[in-house]
């Protein structure tokens, strides 16, 4: 066998040898269960605007596939306000800067929300020119709302 | 009293290499980007903010964004090299007084022009392309594909607001380098 081919598997097999192993297996699982989680929270805060049929809110299953976790299942959020329709779609776990993404899509727009490294989720503001990440409370998803669904 | 240089001291000529090297340390600058953000998924490390939140997909997609609006950038600036170094031959023909067909007739249209345009000629059309290709000293083939060259080249030099020439897409710095070298080595000497 080649010499350099050799040597570069070598160096390859000894880099991974030092770094941690990854279980992709917890990672997709905990994603899952902070999505679950978010709808819960997202549920609880429209429950009174729920409770008086203003919102309706449904889950739907739907497959993600991602790379060394494979395909899973994990679940949509529709909401349902007056006539236009809110998904709150999950894009996965393997996300820069964060342990998992949702997207918001609307009728007018689309925003993100991002797992925090503290597992906590919050709404992605901005990019540039600089980082702003809100935690999801009453005011964020109302900003949220409003940002994706027509005026 | 002595002439004013062609080249004052203050100006800073880049030649095409110059200009596809420097392209080719930024590819690599922005290729080694791309592999940290990735790598940032996979190892929870921080990464840069304009990659928060983005899948391996959109990083990808926003390397392909970069390297698209750098070659535009690369092929400006190769095109405006090879605009430059043709733009300095013209100037050293005119003051020089060489016996060359191409220096006579470049003398010969330079003495057609008025004071503004002496010191400003055209360059493309009406202008020192069009004398060049006139004299038919250079194969015509390569003032035609340099020429090509020049549309992407106004088209982002000048802010890209009217219809996009195919030329932006169909050419890259690689075809333009070898196009405006073609051209650059045929000027007799």
């Amino acid at each position: 066998m080649n010499q350099k081919l050799v040597e570069l598997l070598e160096r390859k097999q000894k880099q991974s040898d030092g770094s941690p192993q990854i279980n992709w297996n917890q990672r997709r699982d905990e994603y899952i269960a902070a999505v679950r989680s978010l709808y819960d929270q997202i549920e609880e805060m429209l429950a009174e605007a729920s409770g008086a049929k203003t919102v309706q809110a449904i889950r739907q299953g739907k497959q993600l596939t991602e790379s060394y976790i494979g395909t899973y299942s994990v679940d949509d959020l529709q909401l349902m306000i007056g006539s236009e329709q809110v998904r709150f779609s999950p894009q996965g776990r393997n996300i820069a800067g964060a342990r998992g993404r949702v997207d918001v899509l609307g009728e007018r727009s689309e925003a993100v929300l991002l797992l925090q490294p503290d597992s906590t989720w919050g709404f992605l503001q901005s990019r540039q020119p600089k980082l702003t990440v809100v935690p999801l409370d009453e005011t964020a998803l109302a900003e949220v709302l409003q940002l994706v669904m027509r005026d | 009293m002595p002439l004013a240089p062609i080249v004052p001291p203050s100006a800073e000529p880049q030649t095409l290499d110059e200009v596809l090297d420097w392209q080719r340390g930024v590819v690599d600058a922005l290729s080694d980007r791309r592999a940290i953000a990735k790598a940032a998924i996979l190892t929870g490390v921080p990464v840069a903010a304009r990659f928060i939140g983005m899948g391996v997909r959109e990083i990808e997609a926003f390397h392909e964004t970069e390297l698209r609006e750098l070659a535009r950038l690369t092929v400006l600036n190769l095109v405006a090299s090879a605009e430059a170094t043709i733009k300095i031959d013209y100037f050293r023909r005119v003051r020089d007084k060489q016996k060359h067909a191409l220096s006579v007739a470049y003398r010969d249209w330079h003495k057609t022009l008025s004071n503004k345009k002496r010191d400003r000629p055209n360059f493309d059309e009406e202008g020192i392309l069009a004398v060049l290709k006139e004299t038919g000293v250079v194969d015509n083939h390569l003032v035609g594909r340099f020429r090509e060259c020049l549309k992407a080249r106004h088209w982002v030099g000048h802010g890209r607001y009217w219809t996009k020439p195919s030329e932006v897409d169909r050419l890259d710095p690689d075809d333009v380098y070898d196009r405006a070298s073609a051209l650059l080595q045929a000027l007799p000497l």
